[in-house]
């Protein structure tokens, strides 16, 4: 039986569904989610604040417990996974966080957090210190922070090098999927080209899948094989990068393309100003969430929910105008 | 008297005094705004944007920050100069800003109206009427209904709040405004709308703009001139053009590469290295050659001075002093 070998995606979500209750009922952070991402690629997310795209990562690696889909990685079920199970899977899914300020311990030295990891996964012999410690100083070569900086606390350090200690942190297991939420957005431009740099090597050195959550389009047109576009809990639009900016056909997709600043004085473009805001994702209607500020609105927006269409390969939007 | 800018800034000198020792956040810096034209200020977290802005508005708490020495010129007058009432007069409604954060710099406690009215009643003698039909014109032409005006700031949105924040600072029509990242706490989309807000008024109402951000984009699409800040010095200043088409300093040079580009494909940026110095241990001579990839050994006992590349092209880098060029070439 001669069969092409498929490649297993490294991750594949299925109508992943993620409500928060809250006094006013029911928050979709994240409505009917599905996504697969390669082996190796970097699958971008991108969306404004309140669309659900941290709510999504985090669900993915099962820090929320999902309301209803499925999630598979390299195949196997993580939702199906035991207490235990669970915890043996985290070594190979590991997570940076936005704010390199407030996800550090800041009374852990560089060294402890990094070694953090490794002692609570019990890797290295808790007693093997000389383990320990040098696997810490490889992190912290590979990351490019200096050795002389392993007793130092996070408050004496700037943006840039705690965000390496996250990064450095995410690593310590050899994890083989990580989820960036916003790793870059808290820094300056010098820094945030510098991390981005690292991070691009660390993929390339390790083989490493990334989902890369942002709201920055620029820094995901630079990293991303595919984008995924967020709007209130849903993917309005999902396709390879190169295609997302030469031929966008969500409209919410077109109007925050036109929306994003170039840095060129010469540079003109019709820009659409959308009207209005995002609504609330309590209970929201039935239909397109983006109608209310689409400069396409038809009647038939607002009546069923709207199917997810793939206009063409690898191409899918969330928009009747699709048809 | 005769003025052609609305301010200038000449020389200013700005520390604080605290426990880690003197930062040096303001180390003599110039710059003019014309009349009804906008300045964009570019420069990373700790290089004096918001002290160079707290300064003109006169908003340093002393102590720790001192003003060492310097002139700000408002229409010619010396705002340094002035007593507090005076300054009092001028803040909110001849000069008046806007604050990095919507969501901290509206009182949580008091409607928004009312935020409004006060602007309007600290500066002018009018009715509680007048005020209060002043703070809603005010609202209906920042976008938001005037029946809202009774609302408390939680009630309302993040650019719903900066846009109260806008229509605070332009309740008097000042002539000159400072804006400070009035778009950092933003969506793309937000910013967008709120931008547009901005230029539409500024043209309205024929205010001069400093405008403050570390946003490339924002200023390409908004400002007139730019002036590039690093550790507390204005390091290259010009027109839009000089600056995004023609920029001199390795600094800059820097800035541009590091941003990742929407129009062209780029594989690796080409970032900075290290990192903004400590800002109580400036370096010696010029305070970017740590980090600099062309520094050399004059770099590090170097008065620091601005060169004139054209008229309005000014740039602060040894590589282009005039004499030291023609010592080379002999």
């Amino acid at each position: 039986m001669e069969q092409t070998v498929r490649k297993i995606p490294a991750l594949k979500v299925e109508n992943l569904i993620k409500y928060f209750k809250t006094k006013n009922g029911y928050l979709h952070a994240v409505d009917d989610v599905s996504l697969t991402i390669e082996e190796g690629e970097t699958m971008g997310i991108v969306g404004e604040s309140g669309c659900g795209k941290s709510t999504l990562g985090r669900t993915i690696l099962r820090l929320h417990e999902p309301t209803s889909g499925n999630v598979y990685f390299y195949g196997q079920d993580v939702y199906a996974n035991n207490k235990a199970q669970m915890k043996q899977l985290r070594a190979d899914m590991q997570i940076i966080f936005q704010d390199p300020y407030a996800s550090l311990n800041p009374r852990m030295t560089v060294s402890q957090a990094i070694a953090y990891p490794l002692i609570v996964q019990g890797k290295n012999n808790n007693k093997d210190n000389e383990g320990i410690n040098k696997r810490v100083h490889e992190l912290m070569e590979m990351v490019g922070l200096a050795k002389r900086l392993v007793n130092t606390y996070p408050h004496e350090l700037d943006g840039g090098r705690r965000q390496r200690i996250g990064i450095a942190r995410a690593l310590a297991l050899n994890p083989k999927f990580i989820v960036c939420d916003e790793p870059v957005s808290a820094l300056d431009v010098s820094i945030q080209a510098q991390i981005l740099n690292l991070m691009q090597d660390l993929q390339d050195q390790l083989g490493l899948t990334y989902m890369f959550i942002t709201h920055n389009m620029s820094v995901v047109k630079h990293n991303s094989d595919h984008i995924a576009v967020m709007y209130l809990g849903q993917v309005v639009e999902l396709c390879p990068t190169k295609q997302l900016f030469s031929n966008p056909i969500h409209p919410y997709t077109q109007a925050l393309l036109s929306a994003i600043p170039v840095p060129d004085p010469d540079y003109k473009t019709e820009r659409i100003l959308l009207k209005g805001e995002i609504t609330s994702p309590i209970n929201p209607k039935p239909g397109c969430r983006f109608a209310k500020r689409c400069i396409y609105v038809r009647p038939k927006c607002n009546e069923a929910s709207i199917p997810t269409i793939e206009v063409s390969e690898g191409h899918f939007v969330r928009c009747i105008l699709g048809d | 008297m005769e003025y052609e800018n609305i301010l200038e800034v000449r020389n200013l000198k700005i520390i604080y005094r605290t426990d880690d020792g003197v930062v040096e956040a303001l180390n003599g810096v110039n710059l003019s705004i014309a009349k009804g034209k906008t300045l964009g200020l570019v420069g990373e977290t700790g290089a004096g944007k918001t002290t160079l802005a707290k300064g003109i508005m006169g908003l340093i708490p002393y102590p720790p920050g001192e003003i060492i020495s310097g002139e700000i010129l408002y229409c010619g007058e010396d705002l340094l100069k002035f007593t507090e009432k005076r300054r009092r007069k001028i803040r909110g409604a001849e000069i008046s800003m806007i604050f990095q954060d919507p969501m901290t710099s509206l009182n949580p406690v008091m409607p928004v109206g009312k935020q409004i009215e006060e602007v309007l009643k600290e500066h002018g003698r009018i009715t509680n009427e007048e005020a209060k039909k002043g703070a809603e014109n005010m609202l209906e032409i920042v976008g938001i209904p005037k029946d809202r005006v009774d609302e408390y700031p939680h009630q309302f949105s993040g650019g719903m709040k900066q846009r109260i924040i806008i229509a605070i600072a332009l309740a008097c029509k000042p002539r000159l405004l400072i804006a400070d990242e009035p778009t950092t706490a933003l969506d793309v989309t937000i910013q967008h709308q709120v931008l547009t807000l901005m230029s539409n008024l500024k043209r309205e109402f024929d205010t001069s703009l400093l405008m403050i951000t570390h946003d490339l984009g924002i200023v390409a699409q908004n400002c007139d001139y730019v002036a590039i800040m690093y550790a507390g010095e204005i390091v290259e200043y010009g027109t839009l053009h000089d600056i995004f088409k023609n920029y001199k300093h390795p600094y800059t040079e820097g800035l541009f590469g590091s941003i990742p580009s929407l129009t062209e494909d780029v594989e690796r940026l080409t970032p900075i290295e290290g990192q903004v110095p400590d800002p109580t241990k400036l370096p010696k001579g010029c305070k970017f050659h740590p980090r600099c990839k062309y520094v050399q050994e004059a770099c590090m006992s170097w008065d620091s001075e601005m060169y004139n590349i054209s008229s309005e092209h000014q740039v602060r880098c040894i590589l282009y002093n005039p004499e030291r060029k023609s010592i080379a070439e002999d």
